[in-house]
């Protein structure tokens, strides 16, 4: 792997467009070439199906140093031999591999006048076959898989050929991804929880670690139940933006998620104070499902996963 | 909604989920094309749709329309004799 020496790179004001054409633009005015020009030089044109900004512009959290993530979805593997820096001066990594179990990739790296553009280019005959087995029976999914299929659903479609416009829109409105994602993490969460009181006799710096890591896969799946399977690692920032339901008064809504991100940040004490703060934790925890629980969907989905309900039925 | 009507809307609703064309009270939600998933789905609009939620994991005993229609109607009557009670106490 090599790693880009900072002084490459520079702030930028891509993080302020407020949409595609916006972004386009932005891109040429900030690097000093149009995107369908640095995508030329890369791929195929007649195979590219679609070019989406993902990552933490698309999502709002971006600043001004973060790179630009793109994801390319290609009809037909990448004829080109993977650039290198001798061919194209910008490009500071390339590689070949793949994704999962199912996305064949090829990442690009490269620093155009100062600004760090990551490109990822997938199999769009395996995205789609991958949308379509997250949309059947239960399925296991990788990380990577859940990050790119997000991401997809998420970014901003930059350019896409007509012939794939109704795939992407499809792949777009099912929230199959999102059911996934929620209902594993809350699974997670009562995991952890009941981990963190088991370790409450013996170590507590350990039983405040996991009442922890129960907090944010809890928020993993509120997220997801919001309609963000993956956020990366701002998603923190992206917690303060989310709207409340509508049944839900924003106060309210607010309230809850204040105090799940102090919950984040446990402070040591002694057993009572762990007590207490996985106390708090176990309440969070249910509080949030009651808001995620608003959407019929994850109601059901949530009624219907054993592992979810078994700790409620083992309490009665 | 009367028995008949009940049959029929869950009857529409099964045939446009799982694309197929008819579908009898009888026949078992998983034979003829659902999953985890389209279940999730057929349930969760059966809770928008009918405001009424069942008990799953009965429904899952034995997943038919037949069944369905059953779980439904015993929580109707159930929330319809909790009214009944509520206003006997005014």
């Amino acid at each position: 792997m090599i790693c880009l020496e900072m002084e490459t790179k520079r702030p930028h004001s891509l993080h302020n467009c407020n949409g595609p054409s916006d972004f386009l633009s932005a891109f040429e005015a900030e690097t000093g070439m149009s995107l369908d020009g640095f995508i030329d030089r890369l791929a195929d044109r007649e195979s590219v199906n679609v070019v989406i900004l993902a990552g933490s512009i698309p999502l709002g959290v971006a600043t001004s140093v973060s790179d630009l993530d793109l994801i390319v979805l290609l009809e037909s593997p990448n004829s080109r031999p993977l650039p290198s820096a001798r061919t194209f001066p910008e490009i500071v990594f390339a590689a070949e591999g793949q994704v999962g179990s199912m996305l064949e990739a090829r990442q690009v790296v490269a620093v155009l006048n100062g600004v760090e553009v990551d490109v990822h280019f997938l199999s769009a005959p395996a995205v789609v076959a991958l949308a379509k087995r997250i949309a059947r029976a239960g399925v296991l999914l990788t990380p990577n898989e859940i990050c790119f299929m997000s991401r997809i659903k998420t970014g901003w479609v930059l350019a896409q050929n007509e012939r794939f416009s109704d795939i992407v829109g499809r792949l777009r409105c099912d929230n199959s991804l999102e059911i996934h994602t929620a209902t594993t993490y809350v699974t997670g969460s009562l995991q952890e929880l009941e981990d963190a009181h088991a370790a409450l006799t013996d170590n507590q710096e350990l039983a405040l670690y996991l009442g922890r890591c129960s907090v944010e896969k809890c928020f993993t799946a509120f997220l997801a139940s919001r309609g963000y399977a993956y956020t990366g690692g701002k998603w923190l920032r992206l917690i303060g933006r989310l709207e409340a339901p509508r049944s839900l008064s924003s106060d309210s809504f607010r309230s809850l998620l204040a105090n799940g991100v102090r919950l984040l940040f446990p402070a040591p004490g002694g057993r009572a104070t762990t007590e207490q703060y996985l106390a708090e934790v176990g309440s969070f925890l249910r509080s949030a499902r009651e808001v995620m629980e608003l959407d019929p969907l994850f109601k059901v989905a949530f009624a219907m996963c054993p592992q979810i309900n078994e700790p409620v039925r083992a309490k009665k | 909604m009367i028995e008949d009507e009940l049959i029929i809307f869950l009857q529409e609703m099964w045939c446009d989920m799982l694309e197929i064309e008819h579908v009898t009270v009888d026949q078992n939600f998983f034979d003829i094309g659902g999953d985890s998933m389209l279940a999730i789905r057929m349930l969760a609009a059966v809770l928008t749709e009918l405001e009424t939620e069942i008990d799953f994991e009965r429904f899952f005993e034995e997943p038919t329309i037949r069944r369905l229609t059953e779980l439904l109607q015993e929580r109707a009557s159930t929330e319809s004799n909790k009214v009944a009670v509520s206003l006997t106490d005014q």
